[in-house]
């Protein structure tokens, strides 16, 4: 029986009892009924506890019938629902030197760290984990040079100044708008949230080598090829939740999922059996909570963990 | 062994007593909403099953630990792996808000919450258990009242009290209810 037909059931029992011509035969069908089962037990007696809580409601009897009913007591209570803790999220504010067109200033953050930079032109940087930078604002155009890792760039917008984005062989070059650069070696990938990027191979001649990417695509490139893919926003924006320190895996692969937290941490997984890196997973999640992962792995899909003598984590079967 | 006036009392007094939180646990990390009021009713099932052939010292790591194998069981059936709906019940740990017996209410406020829970319900149920509770007719005097059948009026109690119960128990009372601007924006301690 479902729970919803037992707990119909117990509270027939409980308007019967509540009726007053309740009879011996009608306990002995209802402790018949309970010895039966312990679902049905527990829908009784929950049933018959949460009914006595609103015991006290013959308090509120008037003989009189048309008194009106007392509404803006019960009303006052309303603002009990009060948020139950404040959380201050503190962004790390980089403090920028004297304003000094030609300096250029290098920001770095470590494995796992994350760090949000603001700069006086009003552009903002998130940088994710293992990622250095290095920004420089000149009077006619603004520059950022990507030597590995990954950020967020918030531009703000500025027509007499172009703001440029180096990352290995290629170059990113806006007016002002959202997007996000990943360069793991020779590899550079370019997700652009709102507003449009010229992209641009370095290698090339201006005309061969340039795309313009607008809002919804992503590029992906390496020394040889570009490929540009449409992506719906929301997909973008869930490949930019290391913003808030989670990360999502849908559609990935147990053995992606790794390679992607392996990114934020000291000490990397390996996954030694294909069939398991083939599992498909899914979900969101925390990144500073690798252990859960872990044992997730070993409690619900009895994978195996060893370690390394140089630290590794083996997953197996 | 327990008898059942033993088992009865210690789970009106101690697990119910958390079924606000243990509500908010299964939601936190169940996505088919639907399935709530089952998981829930097994949990409960699986605690007096165990307090049986013995009460638990503790009553709420003792229901929480119950909660969180069951969520692990039913991942394990499931083909696709929810990261999230998992993984945090390792951390679990033991809230203090979630262990905190969140029902001793003064007579006042019980009565508020009663009567905050009755004017929630729907219009036709409303009346019928306003009739019933706060009136105190019987099925026979309600029919003739509002000139409807007995039946209506006893399948209108039946979701009546199935409705004022649930909203009861799963409803975490206010901590501080005496005062109403008092607790207002007023920071919980130890988050």
């Amino acid at each position: 029986m479902s729970t919803d037909m037992t707990e119909d059931r117990a509270a027939r029992f409980i308007v019967r009892r509540d009726e007053g011509d309740w009879s011996p035969t009608d306990q002995a069908e209802l402790d018949a009924w309970l010895a039966e089962s312990l679902s049905h037990k527990v829908a009784y007696w929950r049933l018959e506890e949460g009914w006595r809580l609103t015991d006290r409601l013959r308090a509120l009897y008037v003989p009189d019938e048309d008194a009106p009913p007392a509404r803006r007591i019960w009303r006052s209570f309303a603002p009990f629902a009060v948020a139950a803790s404040l959380v201050l999220v503190l962004v790390g504010f980089a403090m920028w030197p004297r304003p000094d067109p030609v300096r250029i200033v290098q920001f770095e953050t470590r494995i796992g760290e994350r760090r949000t930079v603001h700069l006086p032109d009003g552009s903002t940087i998130d940088l994710n984990t293992n990622t250095k930078l290095r920004v420089a604002l000149g009077e006619e155009r603004r520059s950022a040079w990507v030597s590995g890792g990954e950020a967020y760039f918030q531009i703000a917008h500025d027509k007499s100044r172009p703001f440029v984005v180096h990352a290995g062989g290629h170059d990113v070059s806006v007016l002002g708008t959202k997007f996000s650069v990943r360069r793991d070696g020779e590899l550079v990938r370019v997700a652009v949230l709102q507003g449009a990027v010229q992209f641009q191979d370095t290698g090339h001649s201006s005309a061969l080598g340039s795309t313009v990417l607008r809002g919804g695509s992503t590029a992906v490139a390496n020394s040889k090829a570009t490929i540009v893919l449409r992506e719906p926003l929301s997909r973008l924006e869930q490949g930019l939740r290391w913003r808030n320190g989670a990360i999502v895996l849908d559609g990935k692969t147990l053995g992606q999922a790794v390679a992607e937290l392996n990114r934020y941490n000291q000490i990397p997984m390996v996954v030694a059996d294909d069939q398991l890196a083939a599992m498909p997973i899914g979900g969101g999640f925390q990144l500073d909570n690798r252990e859960a992962f872990i044992r997730l792995l070993i409690e619900v899909y009895d994978v195996r963990v060893s370690r390394t003598a140089d630290g590794k984590i083996i997953l197996k079967r | 062994m327990f008898s059942d006036d033993e088992l009865n009392g210690w789970f009106r007094r101690e697990v119910l007593s958390l079924e606000p939180s243990l509500t908010a646990f299964l939601r936190g990390h169940c996505s088919q909403k639907d399935e709530i009021a089952d998981l829930r009713q097994e949990v409960y099932e699986k605690a007096l099953r165990g307090a049986g052939r013995g009460l638990p010292d503790r009553t709420a790591p003792y229901v929480f630990a119950i909660a969180r194998n069951l969520l692990i069981t039913r991942a394990r059936r499931a083909r696709i792996v929810r990261i999230d709906s998992v993984a945090d019940i390792e951390r679990l740990p033991m809230h203090p808000d979630w262990l905190t017996p969140e029902r001793y209410l003064s007579a006042k406020q019980e009565l508020a919450r009663a009567r905050e829970c009755l004017e929630g319900l729907p219009t036709r149920c409303r009346e019928v258990m306003r009739l019933r509770r706060v009136q105190g007719m019987k099925i026979r005097e309600i029919a003739d009242h509002l000139g409807i059948g007995i039946d209506a009026v006893e399948q209108q109690i039946t979701r009546g009290i199935r409705l004022l119960a649930n909203h009861m128990l799963e409803t975490a009372a206010p901590s501080d209810a005496e005062g109403a601007s008092a607790s207002v924006g007023k920071p919980r301690e130890g988050s």
